[in-house]
């Protein structure tokens, strides 16, 4: 009880009593004023007793309420059994601390585990009544999310290194596969000099082959011409040879009419005798002549032998000049078929440079979009970028189309950059471009 | 103790779902609040109980090797969870879920515990009797003063041979 009432309450009895020694005193003490007096003493001291309980437990009340107030919550009303009347409002109020307090202890309790990532211990609201359990629940689910958050978050850093481990490696091997295009390029177009070199060739060697034919033609048909004349030449040798046949038989006969003559200057003696030295010598003319027809004859013997061997030689060489025409026919056929295999390989060879210069652009393409994404997650993440953002890195001739479409995805970044787009801005606009390069890389 | 004379015709009481015992001690574990369902489940009156070491609901069938262990946790200012069966003043029993925790003041200094029991799940009773049952058996071979550490490094190896804390393990038994 705050002192003022004490004070007050000793005054009052002071008074009293010293206005009744002076009612005394003075002899003005009645019966009357006696039983006041004594009511009133009795009713004061009844009054402190009856409500002594009461202001017990008040005062306890408000202590402990008091208390709760800055924040204690863990004191109660005990002995209860002093407050007789009153010890159910105090167990009332102990019971609502309880849960007060049980309530704040879950909740410090499991939130103390959470914060070392402990996500096991749950707040238990059992036992604990409406709101109090209700809200236990609610910290329960809250708990769950927050784990839930966290291993998101754990996922997160590992996709998130999973996802830089494969750009560095993509760009390295993107380069590289730009890098070996570049070269397959390169010896295609080898492939294409030696294809084209080969179809000049095959074209010169048609040419030759040509003339050979043409050569061979003209060696058969003199050939031919030759056969001819040989044959004459046998026939002349023929009617040499019946020739020489009848000077032999005149030279023969002549002989006889030299005999003749020679026995007929025999018999004319004497008179006969110049006439027989000039049959001896037509003897001897005629046997010369036989002689020399002999010679002759052998001579063209020897002619039509030589005659016949050239005729046979003759023969092989039309038949081998045939044979060489007809490999020759072969060959031309051969040489135009390889001038339009040649010319076919170098067609083929040009679109294989063409595929290869296609895919180049690509490559080179997707290495500028991924220097893009690399450079912007360095910015986002506050590093300097070590990325190149406006130079393509590779030597290679792009598309025009792609080129242009590089202009816009480096406008955008630099509005990106600039602050002038907002993060949602920037993934819509990157989604456009991708879904244009996605057009532009099928087309 | 009058409670051992009648221990052979001790019965069980049970706590309701929402029943929520909950009961205050100083440093020393002399009780400083008991609340009523307390003394209603224990059967006391609130004189009976209040600076009364709280051991005076300790029943003999609680191996001494979990207090052990409630101690060591209390200490290091950890809270405690574990099932315990305790007395009544009658000598009847009940099976409690208990939590309880270390309470400081603003200035971080020790001021008491704050211990709040449940009702138990029965599957963790059923499973935790054959446990305890072995260790009062490993105590009652034991001398007296390492009786505790033995049955308590009993409970160790069988959590650590089924790879479990503690706590996961309580926890779980509560869940079942």
């Amino acid at each position: 009880m705050p002192i003022k009432y004490k004070l007050m309450f000793g005054l009052l009895v002071i008074a009293t009593m010293f206005a009744t020694a002076s009612a005394i005193y003075r002899d003005v003490f009645t019966v009357e004023l006696a039983v006041i007096l004594s009511s009133f003493f009795a009713l004061f001291f009844i009054s402190r007793f009856y409500f002594k309980p009461f202001k017990l437990a008040l005062d306890q009340l408000i202590s402990i309420l008091k208390k709760a107030k800055k924040g204690e919550l863990h004191h109660r009303i005990t002995h209860t059994i002093q407050l007789r009347e009153v010890a159910s409002s105090a167990w009332a109020v102990n019971e609502f601390l309880d849960f007060v307090e049980t309530y704040f202890k879950e909740v410090k309790l499991c939130f103390q585990r959470v914060n070392q990532s402990d996500f096991s211990r749950e707040a238990r609201g059992t036992g604990l009544p409406g709101d109090f359990a209700n809200s236990l629940d609610a910290i329960n689910n809250a708990i769950i999310a927050i784990k839930d958050n966290q291993s998101y978050t754990e996922q997160n850093a590992v996709t998130a290194q999973l996802h830089d481990i494969n750009i560095q490696h993509l760009r390295s091997d993107l380069h590289n596969s730009e890098h070996e295009l570049n070269q397959i390029q390169h010896v295609v177009i080898a492939v294409d000099e030696i294809a084209k070199a080969n179809c000049t060739q095959a074209q010169q060697s048609h040419l030759a082959i040509n003339d050979m034919t043409q050569a061979m033609r003209q060696t058969t048909d003199n050939i031919s011409t030759l056969r001819v004349k040989t044959q004459s030449l046998n026939e002349a040798s023929a009617s040499v040879e019946r020739a020489l046949k009848l000077i032999t038989d005149i030279a023969d006969q002549t002989n006889l009419l030299a005999l003749n003559a020679s026995v007929e200057a025999a018999r004319a003696g004497e008179s006969g005798r110049g006439f027989a030295v000039v049959a001896d010598e037509v003897k001897n003319l005629s046997t010369r002549t036989k002689d020399t027809a002999a010679e002759v004859g052998n001579i063209v013997a020897s002619l039509r032998k030589q005659v016949a061997e050239i005729s046979s030689c003759t023969e092989e060489n039309q038949t081998l000049g045939f044979k060489v025409a007809s490999q020759l026919d072969d060959f031309l056929t051969l040489f135009s078929t390889l001038e339009q295999n040649a010319e076919q390989t170098s067609a083929r060879v040009a679109e294989a440079v063409g595929y290869a210069g296609s895919a180049m652009s690509r490559i080179a393409h997707v290495i500028y979009k991924q220097n893009i994404y690399a450079a912007l997650e360095e910015i986002i993440k506050g590093q300097t970028t070590t990325v190149s953002l406006d130079e393509d890195e590779t030597n290679i001739q792009l598309d025009s189309r792609y080129e242009a479409l590089h202009e816009e995805f480096s406008q955008l970044i630099d509005r990106y950059l600039t602050k002038q787009l907002s993060d949602a801005d920037l993934i819509k606009g990157l989604e456009r471009l991708e879904s244009n390069s996605n057009r532009l890389m099928q087309g | 103790m009058l409670a051992h004379n009648i221990y052979k015709n001790s019965q069980e009481i049970l706590l309701e779902a929402d029943d929520l015992i909950i009961s205050k001690t100083d440093t020393r574990g002399h009780i400083t609040y008991a609340n009523r369902t307390f003394l209603r489940i224990a059967d006391y009156q609130e004189e009976e109980v209040l600076n009364k070491p709280h051991n005076l609901i300790r029943h003999p069938d609680m191996p001494r090797g979990v207090f052990r262990f409630l101690w060591q946790e209390l200490r290091k200012g950890h809270e405690f969870f574990g099932f315990v069966k305790n007395y009544t003043s009658g000598g009847d029993y009940y099976w409690v879920f208990a939590n309880i925790t270390p309470d400081f003041d603003a200035s971080g200094h020790l001021k008491g515990y704050f211990s709040v029991r449940r009702r138990p799940s029965r599957a963790a009773i059923d499973t935790l009797i054959p446990i305890y049952n072995t260790m009062l058996e490993i105590e009652s071979r034991a001398n007296s003063q390492s009786a505790a550490d033995h049955s308590l490094a009993y409970l160790v190896q069988l959590l650590e041979s089924k790879s479990v804390s503690y706590d996961r393990f309580v926890m779980t038994l509560q869940a079942m």
